[in-house]
């Protein structure tokens, strides 16, 4: 793969493992690509109706990595305020100290996902089931961390829900509505992201059910995912 | 300036008359501007040596070219360098600690003024997208429109860089929040808060090395480091102002400020233009978190 830039840069792309220009390849993307995809990954139906070709998912890193950042950023930004803004409407007078820890575990919960369960997804597909045409791990990389967009409008809905502070009925609805947009739409482009490749290469193989057994892992491993970020960022289970 | 060839002299007849470097320390630093400095080469034949020899004894009177001739041949330009000074080691502690104040005056006039340095930007930005259709890439329509009505390259100067600012603003902003925050637990704000500035700000230098373009890893951390200073008036402001909604309204003001000193500087330090946007998206993120983090303080 070459850059579009790589001639004002330097001459030789690649470089060595340890050299920062080896990692340039999967950099190489403009802004406009990127606010395509974003915008792609927001409205998830838009791919199912055969617009698929229109974001092809490149192996490319920074998607998946300031994606994620903006997710952390913005969970912890909602929860923080949302418990704010309850305090404020309780006019209670303990005043709200945020932890630091949220953001931490944050941090590990989200990258953990997007890299655990694409290695584990990629080194079966590459030595278990022996894929002939398989999607490169930066790939699946890059498709999980496009696919937690739609986290954005969920964590700002809960933000407001911090309003409704004093009905906690309300209030615990919004969060789960919050949660399953979240949920059911990262789960779409995951699904849109991979399911097309792990079929063709399933029916290469001779086991089309096998293909939908791993779908339904996937999915599972999701909702698990799901239900952690409802623990961690959009309060206790109730 | 074309390459020095040595020419065929035999090497008797040149150790007599190799000048030495110039090392004489009392003289004033700076020199008279004729001064021929890098002379240290082969004299002219013989039979011209005596003639060239008095016109060294007289400085303006030396034609370069006419004594090099015979040894460079007839195309060969011979030029003379200006003697720039002394080194730095040589000058006085108080001249190179103005020196470095005017640097970081300079870099915080720039943050505090972002427009200062717009010219710049542009001027930046046009030589890389000039230099990329130059190269015979296809540059993006949007960005060919601003650069079609401007001429040749223009010269730019590149910024200096320096870590101060950023490490005087991490700690003002580091102990700010750990004044503010209960006692129990403020060492722990201000380390982690001082640790994630650096380790953030590291990982977005590599970021904008890795998207490409002429900037490096220093100048970026020192762009994105200096435009901190919004935010650090912003936690002083939180100090003062206890209203989470006055607060809130200030930081917001604050960091879009601190946002768009980031992006001037980052186009002056040589981001490609497609991509400024990408570079800048990490850099406002964390100022959001910040900023926030002054809000909720």
């Amino acid at each position: 793969m070459s850059g579009k830039y790589d001639r004002i840069i330097d001459a030789d792309d690649g470089g060595h493992f340890f050299s920062i220009n080896y990692y340039r390849q999967y950099f190489d993307i403009d802004s406009n690509e990127f606010l395509a995809k974003c915008m792609h990954a927001m409205i998830p139906f838009t791919r199912i109706f055969g617009g698929n070709e229109a974001v092809d998912t490149t192996g490319e890193l920074y998607g998946a990595i300031w994606c994620t950042a903006t997710i952390i950023v913005l969970l912890f930004l909602s929860n923080t305020g949302s418990n704010m803004l309850t305090n404020w409407v309780k006019h209670s007078d303990i005043k709200y100290q945020y932890d630091f820890a949220l953001l931490t575990k944050s941090i590990s919960l989200l990258y953990g996902y997007i890299l655990v369960v694409p290695i584990v997804a990629y080194s079966l597909a590459r030595w278990y089931f022996k894929f002939p045409q398989s999607l490169t791990l930066v790939q699946y990389v890059s498709i999980y961390g496009y696919s937690n967009i739609p986290w954005i409008p969920a964590s700002v809905l809960g933000l407001v829900g911090g309003l409704l502070g004093n009905h906690s009925f309300l209030s615990s609805l919004l969060r789960w509505i919050c949660i399953g947009i979240g949920g059911v739409l990262s789960l779409l482009n995951i699904v849109l992201g991979i399911y097309p490749n792990v079929k063709k290469n399933f029916a290469e193989l001779g086991k089309e059910k096998v293909a939908l057994v791993e779908l339904a892992v996937l999915s599972v491993v999701h909702v698990g995912f799901t239900i952690a970020v409802k623990i961690s960022f959009f309060g206790v289970l109730n | 300036m074309p390459e020095w060839k040595p020419p065929n002299v035999s090497p008797d007849a040149v150790a007599d008359f190799i000048i030495e470097a110039d090392d004489s320390d009392d003289e004033a630093p700076v020199r008279s501007s004729t001064q021929p400095q890098s002379l240290s080469s082969a004299p002219p034949p013989a039979n011209s040596m005596f003639s060239n020899f008095t016109s060294f004894m007289n400085p303006t009177a030396v034609n370069l070219e006419a004594s090099f001739q015979p040894l460079t041949g007839a195309n060969t330009r011979v030029q003379e360098r200006q003697f720039s000074g002394g080194n730095t080691l040589d000058e006085p502690i108080l001249e190179t600690l103005s020196r470095d104040l005017k640097a970081i005056g300079h870099h915080l006039y720039a943050v505090l003024w972002p427009a200062s340095l717009s010219k710049l930007a542009k001027a930046q930005q046009q030589n890389l997208v000039g230099y990329a259709r130059n190269a015979g890439i296809n540059v993006p329509d949007a960005l060919r429109g601003d650069i079609e009505n401007e001429a040749a390259p223009v010269a730019v100067k590149q910024l200096e860089w320096d870590l101060w600012g950023p490490l005087v603003f991490s700690l003002a902003y580091s102990v700010i929040l750990g004044v503010l925050s209960p006692k129990a637990l403020s060492s722990e704000v201000f380390s982690l808060t001082f640790s994630m500035i650096w380790l953030t700000l590291a990982v977005i230098a590599v970021n904008i090395q890795l998207l490409g373009g002429t900037i490096s890893f220093l100048p970026a951390l020192s762009a994105t480091g200096y435009s901190i200073f919004p935010i650090v008036v912003g936690a002083v402001v939180s100090i003062l102002v206890k209203h989470a909604m006055v607060r809130l309204v200030v930081d917001a003001v604050l960091v879009s400020w601190a946002v768009y000193a980031a992006t001037v500087a980052l186009k002056c330090s040589g981001v490609l233009s497609g991509r400024v946007i990408l570079a800048i998206y990490p850099v406002g993120l964390i100022y959001v978190v910040l900023g926030w983090l002054c809000v909720i303080t």
